[in-house]
């Protein structure tokens, strides 16, 4: 008897919690998916991504096979190849989620406001949470879809090698924190503007401030943090040779700007990694760093110069045991002819293997799950009407004027 | 009959504005309960409130005994409201749009497909099912919009000037309708800026005006509390002469204030006094020989009376006062 008073309070009030939920996704994605045009649009997104894939495969085929020709790597030119395919495919549905994320919810909370339909939501026992997520869960949804949609596409790296599963659950797992935190950012901007298109505006500029806004920023205040100083430190570090297997060549490399810092005559320290955690170009160029063979490639250039680290891909390069005896080593330091960099040898200790991978993208994937989770809890304080982000000071004003 | 809605002292203000200045309400269970007031007059801030889209600066409002302040969630389960202007989510059928808010309120899967069936007939629109909500005339629309307050089966219906913007056909279909709901035992509160259209329809009535409430009471009590005297309109039939005898007739009834021949053949006839007094003066009439084609209170006498109580604010909208002179 006891128990079915229980349950009979319970029932209703989950249902209640979760069936909101799913009133608003059930109807958001009715009205997304209806018709022809969501999958025409979905045919035409993994067409176009099926284009692009091709197109890099050619590209990586010709480099390759030219490199070959010279004698290069032939082992890994199929190698190579998968790894340019899965970085193109990752970077464009970045892109595309980068793009249609926002998109695809700023109009989620305005456009309910302009249509006069949210008085009627609000009036409902929905919470306010539920709304915000229902709007959310069913526009990433949408983009998921197209997302995902896309996974047979990137399965076609298998079959050229050079890229584990893993990998590609790592570029699937950013783009999915991405997508969750780029859609509630619009979610709020929907919340928080009067208009459609004021959210809209807001939510790109913001976007645009995340990507390209960061990179830029960090550029410059590296470029204000390192001035010029007459002698780059260097640093030797020892890998293969990918050409004779097990020869240990030295290679010079510059000294890692964080680690530079003391030698360094500027006095602004270098850029923090976090500002460049949102960045979703860094999180793909660490995850595509991580199947790459070659640790001066594009990616993981980019990668080591924000971390400070150096890092390397998966590929042959090894940890091998620091050299005992010194090694006379000559640098040319771009101006003033050769130095002698002998007395850098071990400065730092060579890093292959303990930052090879996820040096960037865990921390950028977690900042997009915060901002989402923040962008939601402000969305709930805005979306019925009246609301407002800070909590109502109770205003000691003169009592309202009641007169008979 | 006990009040299920009641407000007490409502205030609200909108920086600086003031919309509601203590609002007393009290609607009893089963009225259908007219809120009339000019634009403005605070008709929509005290649905809100009463909804729970708006809190009011000051004072409280019960419905069912439940604070809308203090326990807003159980007073929205207990009423459904239609607002003012509502719109109408685009690619929906209207199965859908009423499966949508069923699931709101958290509706199992089999209640709503009964609920939605029901209703459809309700509002006459079980034709219509599956036709795309945003194709639907603005009429049924409104019915629509109706049925969607109605699926967790409120007690309590708040319509804020459900008949704007409908034809004489369609406010007709509304207001047989809304009949209809009160015999399910449904307590209505309706918002109008137009006195007809509520006259008839109401049990009772509040006049509000600059956010206060001006009368309240059952349209009858209103009449007799707001009149000074009613018009009555009486068309006699003759030529010139016989029709100003008739005039000279109403003319020296005690009851009569005034007689007024207009050009049309029809007796305006200014009247102090009660139904009673009403039906001797025409008997009176009869018997004196008139020809009276046609005897009835002027359609619109609430409505001028309504005019009169709430003009006395509005005299500083009105116009150029007296001082300027004039032109003209």
């Amino acid at each position: 008897m006891a128990q079915s008073v229980t349950t009979a309070r319970r029932g209703p009030r989950l249902r209640g919690r979760f069936g909101g939920l799913t009133a608003v996704a059930v109807k958001e994605l009715r009205g997304r998916m209806r018709g022809r045009r969501a999958f025409a649009l979905i045919t035409l997104y993994v067409g176009t991504l099926a284009l692009f894939a091709v197109a890099v495969y050619q590209i990586a085929r010709t480099a390759a096979e030219s490199q070959a020709a010279l004698g290069g790597t032939s082992p890994f030119v199929s190698a190579q190849v998968g790894q340019a395919v899965f970085a193109g495919i990752l970077l464009l549905e970045t892109l595309v989620v980068v793009f249609l994320a926002p998109a695809s919810t700023t109009g989620a909370i305005s456009l309910e406001r302009e249509k006069q339909t949210l008085d009627l939501l609000a009036v409902t026992p929905l919470s306010s949470l539920a709304i915000v997520l229902g709007k959310l869960f069913s526009a990433l949804t949408w983009v998921l879809v197209l997302v995902f949609s896309s996974v047979p596409l990137t399965a076609i790296v298998f079959v050229f090698g050079g890229v584990a599963p893993e990998d590609m659950v790592r570029g699937y797992a950013y783009v999915l924190a991405l997508a969750v935190g780029l859609g509630a950012l619009g979610l709020f901007f929907s919340a928080a503007a009067r208009r459609t298109q004021a959210a809209t505006i807001l939510s790109y500029a913001t976007v645009l401030v995340i990507t390209i806004g960061t990179g830029v920023g960090w550029l410059f205040w590296q470029a204000l943090a390192s001035q010029p100083t007459s002698q780059q430190p260097v640093v030797i570090q020892r890998g293969v040779d990918f050409a004779v297997p097990g020869k240990a060549v030295d290679v010079v490399v510059p000294e890692p700007a964080a680690t530079s810092a003391p030698s360094s005559s500027s006095t602004l320290p270098g850029p923090p990694e976090a500002l460049v955690w949102l960045n979703p170009l860094v999180a793909v160029a660490d995850i595509v760093c991580g199947t790459d063979t070659d640790p001066y490639s594009i990616a993981c250039t980019a990668v080591a110069s924000v971390t400070g680290r150096q890092v390397a891909g998966t590929g042959p390069i090894m940890d091998l045991p620091a050299r005992e005896e010194a090694v006379p080593v000559k640098v040319w330091n771009g101006a003033g002819g050769w130095v002698d960099a002998s007395n850098n040898l071990g400065a730092v200790a060579p890093q292959f293997s303990s930052s090879t991978r996820d040096n960037v993208w865990p921390q950028g994937a977690l900042a997009w799950l915060v901002v989402g989770a923040v962008s939601v809890a402000l969305s709930v304080r805005l979306v019925r009407p009246g609301g407002r982000l800070l909590p109502r000071t109770p205003r000691r004003g003169p009592s309202p004027e009641v007169t008979a | 009959m006990s009040a299920i809605v009641t407000t007490r002292g409502l205030v609200k203000r909108y920086n600086g504005t003031l919309a509601l200045a203590g609002l007393d309400l009290d609607i009893g269970e089963g009225e259908i309960f007219g809120l009339v007031g000019p634009n403005g007059a605070g008709k929509t801030t005290t649905l809100s409130i009463l909804a729970t889209l708006l809190q009011p600066t000051a004072g409280d409002a019960e419905i069912a005994g439940l604070s809308v302040l203090r326990s807003p969630d159980r007073v929205r389960r207990v009423l459904g409201f239609m607002p003012d202007a509502f719109g109408v989510y685009d690619d929906m059928r209207v199965w859908e749009y009423l499966d949508f808010f069923g699931r709101c309120y958290g509706l199992p899967a089999d209640r709503r497909r009964r609920m939605i069936a029901d209703l459809l007939e309700l509002v006459d629109l079980a034709d219509k099912r599956d036709s795309y909500v945003q194709g639907l005339s603005r009429g049924m629309q409104q019915r629509l919009c109706l049925a969607h307050a109605l699926v967790h089966d409120p007690s309590v219906l708040l319509l804020d000037e459900p008949a704007s913007g409908l034809d004489p056909r369609a406010r007709v279909e509304l207001r047989e309708l809304l009949r209809e709901l009160r015999t399910l035992g449904k307590t209505i509160l309706i918002s109008s800026h137009i006195l007809p259209e509520l006259e008839e329809l109401c049990t009772s009535l509040a006049i509000i005006d600059h956010g206060r409430v001006v009368a309240a009471g059952t349209v009858g009590e209103i009449e007799t509390r707001l009149r000074a005297g009613a018009v009555f309109r009486a068309r006699v039939l003759g030529d010139g002469a016989e029709l100003e005898a008739a005039r000279a007739v109403f003319a020296a009834d005690p009851g009569v204030a005034s007689a007024a021949l207009r050009d049309d053949g029809v007796v305006e006839i200014g009247f102090r006094g009660d139904d009673e007094g009403a039906a001797a003066l025409l008997a009176r009439a009869v018997g004196a020989g008139v020809r009276i084609a046609s005897f009835a209170r002027a359609a619109s006498d609430l409505e001028e009376l309504f005019l009169q109580v709430t003009a006395p604010n509005h005299v500083d909208e009105a116009g150029p006062g007296p001082a300027d002179g004039g032109g003209g």
